[in-house]
């Protein structure tokens, strides 16, 4: 190959690279949503294919690439990654689907409530996809770092006082200058208030089949006398005419970690089975299920499952291990920066 | 800009400190032992803080700005340590012996302890150390490994940068470098720090890669935060097929692109967590 041309082909290459960065900048200010649209655009597609091309040329006029293996791991690894993210890209599934050889690329989510199952999977833009098999929740929950609490606050909506919401024995002074202790006394599975008849409401516990969380607390006043306030853990407070506070139900706000246990069904036969976290998703079928949102409603617990096929994402990784693989041998492993530090 | 006075505080005014009398040290041309001392007391400060902030917090301290500025107070003095040694052994580029009238040698010495006092500052007297538990997504495997590759790769690469400014805009140039051979020189002390940082910066990318994937199902998400790093990533690949395409030429545009490469770094590493500009989901990677 004479040297103009491979000369021509590494500038090529760097000319292709100052675009993609110059790319990588736009789509940064564009934002992720709208960049994920402008690098699956049909002119990017092209760009795409040139990058790969001129890699592949790379291989044709560097002969001495085949002969320096760790330049070859970099270099196909590089060509791994453009080809998975090709494969498997919004615009590669497009163009495969419009040649007949593929499904859409199947992104979207689930949601179940505990013990509920299903198959169809809804995209961002409402499209739905049908997965070959059911999913079944068998169970969902969360775990935080901090506790839930009741807090105190004035009709004015300031807030004086903080207690931990469990029946745990012990007594708060709100300030030292009202001289009133609270307390929480009771909790129930399911809080109903009845009303008596002098007009006051108690608090009693009711079927403990449903599910309505709640409190009672008491307040002992300076003068002796016990006024207890009822708080519900989903809905608006109870409000005590008697007493010039307001008590909540403060949730925990920092998770710890989300879990739900899925069951992949067909014809009443297990497929598979996994309690699913962030960071550790199921893999059935060439389908992720992922751990994404967690809720509660009228119905109980609820779990978003994100479903994303896996499509290139194997060829993707494999040139991760060639590309670092190749740049440690090449930068670390020879004799340490000795030949390339002559440049 | 406020003044703390918990432990892990104090430890890390001590460490700014200890950099600000290194650079002081090497500014004033005194004896090199005594700037080494003051970088040894940095570095102790800086890891006796770096521990106590983990032992207190049950975590890695990598999660936010705070913590990964800590950690780079850290790494900046073994670091200097281990590239001298092994550019002494295997390039030639640096003499054996320390010597503060070598210029090259000056400006290193300068740099890290500049360095060391531009990252301790933020983290002793900007970023907020409030302890925040980990969310569910940091908490991987692939944590430790993907923060702990980008911020010895970054402080490799802004050593990298410390020859190619000087050799750009410094006096050093007028003194020394009226030859193109000592320009070249200096070109080669920023290849060997950016050789033997892109290897992290590129592990960095790509363990951050396949975590997306097991975290939120993508491998690639075009967040803002990816696409500096990417950007970022380029630069050095841009820079180092520029030296093969030009062996002998150009170079100060070799040059430009290893100080290109830092602006980038910082940018990624500031701007992007910083700037309500670029919202993804790197957003708990800020200073807090």
């Amino acid at each position: 190959m004479k040297p103009i041309v491979r000369y021509m082909t590494l500038n090529i290459g760097i000319l292709t690279l100052l675009m993609l960065v110059i790319l990588c900048i736009t789509g940064a200010f564009l934002g992720a949503e709208k960049a994920a649209l402008f690098f699956n655009s049909p002119p990017l597609a092209v760009f795409w294919l040139i990058l790969l091309g001129t890699l592949v040329a790379g291989f044709v006029c560097w002969r001495s690439l085949w002969r320096r293996p760790n330049l070859l791991l970099c270099h196909l690894g590089c060509m791994a990654v453009l080809a998975g993210g090709m494969w498997g890209s919004a615009a590669g599934h497009r163009l495969r689907q419009a040649v007949g050889g593929s499904s859409a690329k199947v992104k979207g989510t689930i949601v179940l409530h505990q013990g509920q199952s299903g198959s169809e999977v809804v995209a961002e833009r409402g499209q739905i996809f049908t997965l070959p098999f059911s999913v079944r929740l068998e169970q969902t929950d969360v775990s935080y770092y901090d506790a839930p609490s009741l807090g105190i606050y004035t009709q004015r909506g300031e807030l004086i006082g903080r207690l931990a919401a469990a029946v745990d024995g012990q007594a708060y002074e709100l300030s030292a200058e009202s001289g009133i202790r609270v307390e929480v006394v009771e909790k129930f599975a399911n809080l109903r208030l009845i009303r008596q008849d002098d007009g006051t409401l108690t608090g009693v516990e009711g079927d403990t089949a449903a599910d309505n969380p709640g409190y009672a607390v008491a307040f002992t006043l300076p003068d002796g006398q016990v006024r207890r306030q009822y708080v519900f853990e989903r809905f608006e407070p109870h409000f005590s005419s008697q007493l010039p506070f307001v008590t909540v139900f403060l949730p925990p706000r920092m998770p710890k970690e989300y879990r739900s246990t899925l069951i992949l069904e067909k014809d009443g036969q297990t497929l598979a089975q996994k309690t699913i976290r962030v960071n550790n998703p199921l893999y059935y079928g060439g389908y992720h299920f992922y751990q994404s949102t967690f809720g509660r409603d009228e119905g109980g617990a609820y779990s978003g499952i994100l479903v994303v096929s896996d499509s290139g994402v194997w060829c993707v990784f494999v040139g991760y291990g060639l590309m670092t693989a190749g740049l440690f041998g090449q930068f670390w492993m020879r004799p340490l920066l000795r030949d390339e530090g002559k440049g | 800009m406020h003044i703390k006075t918990d432990l892990q505080s104090v430890l890390i005014y001590l460490s700014l400190a200890g950099y600000a009398a290194a650079f002081v040290s090497a500014a004033i041309k005194r004896k090199p032992s005594a700037g080494q001392l003051c970088f040894a007391f940095a570095f102790a400060a800086a890891t006796a803080s770096y521990i106590v902030r983990w032992v207190l917090h049950h975590h890695l301290p990598m999660q936010n700005l705070f913590e990964v500025f800590l950690l780079m107070g850290v790494l900046i003095w073994p670091i200097a340590l281990l590239t001298r040694r092994l550019l002494v052994r295997n390039t030639g580029i640096l003499p054996a012996v320390a010597n503060s009238n070598d210029p090259v040698q000056w400006a290193m010495t300068l740099g890290d302890a500049f360095l060391g006092v531009l990252v301790m500052f933020p983290a002793g007297f900007v970023f907020s150390g409030a302890p925040r538990p980990l969310p569910p997504a940091l908490q991987s495997v692939l944590f430790g490994p993907h923060v702990a590759s980008y911020m010895i790769a970054y402080v490799l690469m802004a050593r990298a940068c410390v020859p190619a400014t000087v050799a750009l805009v410094g006096r050093y140039k007028a003194e020394r470098l009226i030859e193109a051979e000592r320009l070249i020189e200096a070109e080669r002390l920023s290849y060997g720090m950016a050789a033997a940082g892109f290897p992290l910066l590129t592990l960095g990318l790509v363990l951050g890669s396949v975590w997306g994937k097991l975290a939120w199902g993508d491998w690639w998400a075009w967040d803002p935060k990816e696409l500096w790093s990417l950007a970022c990533w380029l630069v050095y690949i841009l820079y180092f097929h520029w030296r093969i395409v030009h062996p002998k030429a150009y170079i100060r545009t070799r040059l430009w692109l290893v100080v290109l490469g830092i602006i980038f770094i910082v940018i990624t590493l500031l701007w992007v967590n910083l700037s309500r500009i670029f919202a993804g989901l790197h957003n708990y990677a800020a200073g807090g």
